[in-house]
């Protein structure tokens, strides 16, 4: 009986091809001043804690941070009163598929791997390093856009997928002059790592992430004070009609977490499109890998 | 055979809330004068403690693109304005964020043998001298290499 078989850019690959080995490690007794300046040099949304005998014992997220800054915990809380366990884990060999899915039902950024040794955390799996590997992938495809440049087949195939069909068409925005409380709150209740801040004209000023959050928090910035004194400008967007590889290739180069997508007027803003809803796109970049095929 | 043979009492430093701009033009104009690369400094506060130590390498592991593979794939692309977008986008990060906070340090009377084992056992490159509180100097590992073996100079 003929099977059907639906071809994506992950089927076949394991959680060992798209992980990382380096991990950012912190003590449950050391201050979160202490974690938020190693997640600022390592670029990192998360902090693995260790226990006494360098054991996994939990981990302690921007999420857990803004949370702290929200309630009005001091920076020079320790990381072992704010960190959650036990820790979401996949295995070297699970698919990776299996693994992103588990990141959707979760609602978690990452998983920490396991291997042989139950005990020990061989590395992590983020929807950035997932995007990496699928960005690489496509790449590499004799079909790709980039091969058939650099090969001289001929024009590019018309089949890229564009941002607009992958982008989230809800956009959370607010004032520029919101204060950082009420901010938190929005974010918090609208599951948002992000909130797009429009200025006094209307367009868009800015953008406050958790990551910025956190920073205001390492910094000392009063919570009341407006979201505009630490948005993030300009805002990075794309044009709905722009293909998906290319605005991969901006947010992994530039490591962005999401890019805002508008329309003719780039003052218009239509959508956003995050890291994770590019990662579970995962027919990949281009039309050739969707079609479904028989298999005898 | 102590430390105050070899270290130097001629160094640089930086303050923790300084721009990673400002390091590095400290780097550059520290090794001119000193006739020698320069490739970590240390940190003080306001009564010139040692609150840190900021390396090259700090700095490296900071400016490295998350996805620094993908980087040496891609001809089509100008990587140099890309980067140069990223560097842009960091400008508010200071010396203190980056630095490392625990810092093993020496005194003037640390023995040199001392000193070698703990170089080669955490991989120092350079070691803070400080006398009851006060940094008054820097052991580097070169300056100690020619100072051991300078016999076998010609």
């Amino acid at each position: 009986m003929p099977m059907v078989r639906t071809r994506n850019v992950l089927g076949g690959l394991r959680v060992r091809e798209a992980m990382r080995r380096q991990q950012v490690l912190a003590r449950a007794d050391e201050t979160a001043r202490r974690g938020v300046a190693r997640m600022i040099k390592f670029k990192s949304d998360y902090l693995l804690i260790t226990d006494d005998q360098g054991a996994a014992a939990g981990i302690v997220t921007q999420t857990d941070m803004t949370g702290a800054y929200y309630a009005g915990l001091p920076v020079e809380t320790t990381l072992g009163e704010m960190m959650i366990g036990p820790l979401r884990c996949c295995y070297l060999d699970d698919p990776l598929e299996d693994a992103l899915e588990t990141m959707g039902r979760e609602q978690v950024g990452q998983l920490f791997v396991r291997g042989a040794d139950a005990e020990k955390i061989e590395g992590v799996l983020t929807y950035s390093d997932i995007l990496g590997l699928v960005y690489r992938f496509c790449r590499h495809c004799r079909k790709s856009r980039y091969r058939m440049e650099v090969e001289g087949n001929g024009a590019a195939p018309g089949g890229e997928v564009r941002v607009e069909a992958v982008m989230d068409p809800e956009v959370n925005r607010c004032d520029c002059r919101i204060d950082l409380i009420r901010l938190m709150e929005i974010l918090t209740t609208q599951g948002m790592g992000a909130v797009l801040l429009d200025g006094s004209d209307g367009r868009p000023a800015g953008v406050v992430s958790k990551s910025d959050l956190v920073i205001a928090w390492y910094r000392g910035v009063d919570p009341t004070a407006a979201a505009m004194t630490i948005m993030s400008r300009p805002v990075q967007t794309c044009h709905r009609r722009d293909t998906l590889t290319d605005a991969i290739a901006r947010m992994l180069f530039v490591d962005l977490g999401r890019i805002f997508v508008h329309d003719a007027d780039p003052g218009e803003i239509v959508g956003v499109m995050s890291l994770a809803s590019a990662a579970r796109h995962r027919s990949g970049t281009c039309k050739a890998c969707i079609a479904s095929r028989l298999v005898a | 055979m102590k430390a105050r043979d070899v270290m130097t009492t001629r160094f640089w430093t930086l303050r923790a809330d300084d721009t990673i701009a400002d390091a590095v033009n400290r780097f550059r104009e520290a090794s001119r004068k000193q006739g020698k690369n320069v490739f970590g400094m240390m940190v003080t506060d306001d009564d010139a403690r040692l609150v840190g130590m900021l390396s090259m390498y700090d700095i490296l592991v900071f400016v490295q693109p998350r996805h620094a593979g993908i980087w040496s794939e891609l001809d089509d692309m100008d990587q140099a304005g890309l980067f140069d977008g990223m560097l842009a986008r960091v400008k508010h990060i200071r010396v203190g964020d980056l630095m490392t906070p625990d810092v093993v340090t020496i005194t003037p009377d640390t023995h040199l043998m001392a000193i070698v084992d703990l170089m080669i056992k955490r991989h120092i490159r350079r070691l803070p001298v400080v006398d009851q509180g006060d940094v008054v100097g820097m052991v580097y590992i070169s300056d100690l290499f020619y100072h051991l073996l300078r016999q076998y100079l010609v």
